[in-house]
């Protein structure tokens, strides 16, 4: 591992925003007066710890005796066969929590502690950053409370019991469409009165600077494992890197390891929260971003079947590395992530989150229309497991279970 | 009509009364403005209802959804201004969150709310980090820019928002979001406090200003206050009561007179 650890800091070379946060036109921290000091003193707080070489090990070393880290690639043989392609999984789903979720809030957690807070609030939209967030507030003695929509509430009940018994309240967000974005404007509003003794650790790169580039940074530890891997595995870069896309912490992360390879990069949206392709630059949650909106500016509500991914913006990194071309962003509907999500269950015995389905949705469209020309190498994120999903997906199933009880 | 009759108010030691109501809250709204006017409002702040207000607490929330609900917008919301205009006699000002102005076209609805008559905007997601774009398009349409002051506002960065709020400053009373409070914090005094020492423009607290009593404790301090929820909770109490514009007229002179 301290191998891989000195690699991983050595061939790193992050793009970092500007002086005002931004990564081009996107980005920024469009806050209210209240809430900029909190802000800064965040920045300045994650700028002298992640140079900490101290501060960086034990991250690190938490990541890899308490996360589980490094997490494997799998090759895909089956299912490379039958799409003609060659498939690889970077296995998120395998760490602590299941999800990519716990990279970024040990790292959030760690910093919380070094700035003396003592309280831990999150939004959660499927409850994996919950989760995972009440994990690192338990192993940390953090008191923690996690908002979550309440439509949200009842499509992941599982996860809301499993913050409780992690010790963390859950508070039921009832405003707006009762979904994540609302459950990131109660949490900031919380954190406006409680910035004192309070870390708000958001859960995907997005929100105000520091934290779109912040949490880039806590889950960049992906893509560079994942280069490193694939690199000794294969000999070479993967053709394309595939990553889902709600915030898009996993994409930004995988793709940080990539950003400067030949790979092409490709995030994949829910087709009901694609911000990216059918969204258009406004300001909401702190940020510039490519948000649903109607044309007055008022934000839309995203529909999809993963919780995970209804969201109606994205990270700002990802507006940007759109707007040059660097990465490009299609949207996978419900019906083809369904058919994924049973694919890669029946043919690899891999039971994804329906978020990470996404990913794979598009790469089997793709390859099948021969966008993804044969024989090339293809990197998916998976970026957590479907343990959560599997009741929601048996309610869809029973729909259209055959006389002998078979979907 | 910007806003410098605040200014010449605060020179002649005369305190400042900014009622807050949301536009399209109900129907008779504009009929609200005037009333508050009647009462006795030095200005009145109008409210353009966002999706998602960061900053905002359960009533104004609420007030927000009834008006998008019933279908209000940018451009009703100026039609109704407009109608105001040569009626309400005293300066308009607008709030509103940034991705309404944004979504607009900065340029075109600075134009727009000049041309109805508006004085000047409040916009409490725009940092002066992010300032110049709005700033420009304001001051080439002769609006006034009115910036925030946090009670965690250090005191350079005051200073620096003090230098470029046009109008008056706006005292955040508390770090918190919109919505009525007991008693006026501590936070208040300090924040006013911080501002006097570093300007002569008229220094406002608003947000958390909930009572008579609490508003005449302020202007000890200040030069005026912002009173929103607690009018917003009036209005939205008394919906569908014809006597609406009197209550919100003598809520407001009851404020006017504490503070006198
Ligand atoms: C497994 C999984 N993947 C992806 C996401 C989407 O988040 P992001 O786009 O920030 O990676 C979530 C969010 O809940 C998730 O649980």
């Amino acid at each position: 591992m301290s191998e891989d650890l000195s690699k991983y800091l050595e061939s790193y070379t992050p793009l970092l925003p500007d002086d005002k946060g931004k990564f081009g036109q996107f980005g920024g921290r469009f806050v209210p007066e209240s809430l900029v000091n909190a802000c800064e003193q965040l920045q300045i707080a994650f700028d002298k710890f992640w140079s900490d070489p101290e501060f960086r090990n034990e991250y690190l070393n938490l990541l890899h005796s308490y996360g589980g880290r490094p997490t494997p690639i799998t090759f895909c043989g089956n299912l490379s066969e039958l799409l003609g392609i060659k498939l690889y999984l970077k296995r998120e789903d395998l760490t602590h929590t299941g999800s990519h979720k716990i990279n970024n809030v040990v790292g959030q957690a760690l910093l919380a502690k070094r700035m003396g807070k003592t309280h831990l609030i999150a939004e959660t939209g499927a409850g994996q950053h919950g989760v995972a967030t009440a994990t690192a507030a338990a192993l940390f003695g953090l008191k923690c409370k996690v908002y979550m929509g309440q439509v949200d509430a009842k499509r992941q009940e599982l996860n809301v019991f499993r913050m409780k018994l992690l010790g963390s309240e859950v508070q039921e967000v009832i405003s707006g469409s009762m979904t994540l974005k609302d459950a990131v404007n109660e949490a900031m509003r919380e954190w406006v009165s409680r910035v004192d003794t309070t870390h708000y650790c958001l859960g995907s790169v997005m929100g105000p600077h520091p934290f779109p580039y912040m949490v880039r940074e806590f889950q960049s530890i992906l893509g560079n494992e994942a280069k490193i891997q694939f690199k000794e595995l294969t000999g070479d870069d993967p053709d394309y890197v595939v990553a889902c896309v709600g915030g898009g912490s996993n994409a930004a992360g995988t793709f940080a390891g990539f950003i400067n390879t030949d790979s092409k990069l490709v995030g994949v949206e829910a087709a009901g929260g694609a911000a990216l392709s059918y969204g258009r630059t406004g300001v909401v949650h702190g940020m510039t971003s490519k948000l649903l909106q109607d044309e007055t500016g008022q934000i839309n509500e995203a529909h999809s079947i993963s919780a995970g991914l209804d969201y109606p913006g994205v990270g700002p990194e990802h507006a940007y590395l759109q707007d040059i071309d660097r990465a490009s962003y299609v949207a996978a509907n419900d019906e083809e992530v369904l058919e994924a999500f049973l694919m890669l269950s029946r043919m690899e015995g891999i039971i994804p989150a329906l978020e990470s389905a996404h990913g794979l949705a598009w790469i089997i469209r793709a390859a099948k229309a021969g966008e993804i020309p044969k024989d090339k190498t293809v990197l998916l994120t998976l970026s957590g497991r479907g343990d959560k999903d599997v009741q929601q997906v048996l309610s869809i199933l029973q729909l259209r279970k055959d006389e002998k009880g078979n979907f | 009509m910007r806003l410098s009759e605040l200014t010449a108010k605060k020179t002649s030691n005369q305190k400042i009364l900014v009622p807050y109501i949301t536009a399209g809250i109900t129907d008779n709204w504009g009929d609200l403005v005037l009333a508050a006017a009647d009462g006795g409002a030095d200005a009145v702040e109008i409210g353009l209802p966002f999706s998602d207000p960061m900053i905002d607490g359960n009533i104004i929330q609420l007030a927000y959804k009834k008006s998008l609900d019933a279908g209000y917008n940018t451009q009703l919301i100026l039609d109704g201004i407009n109608s105001l205009k040569d009626r309400v006699g005293i300066p308009l000002i607008v709030m509103t969150y940034y991705n309404l102005l944004f979504a607009r076209g900065l340029a075109k609805v600075a134009f727009d709310l000049s041309t109805v008559g508006v004085a000047g905007t409040i916009v409490p997601d725009l940092t002066i980090e992010e300032l110049d774009p709005w700033s420009k398009e304001s001051q080439a349409n002769n609006l006034d820019n009115v910036l925030l002051v946090a009670p965690s506002t250090p005191r350079a960065r005051t200073a620096q928002i003090a230098n470029l709020s046009t109008g008056f400053i706006y005292a955040l009373g508390v770090m918190g979001t919109t919505g009525i409070r007991d008693s006026l914090s501590q936070d208040a005094i300090a924040n006013v406090t911080k501002i006097k020492e570093l300007t002569d423009k008229p220094v406002l607290i608003g947000v958390g200003v909930s009572t008579p009593q609490q508003a005449q404790q302020a202007v000890q301090y200040c030069d005026g206050v912002i009173v929103g929820s607690a009018l917003v909770k009036l209005i939205l109490d008394k919906l569908d009561k014809p006597e609406l514009p009197k209550f919100v007229q003598s809520f407001v002179t009851d404020f006017k007179t504490a503070i006198a």
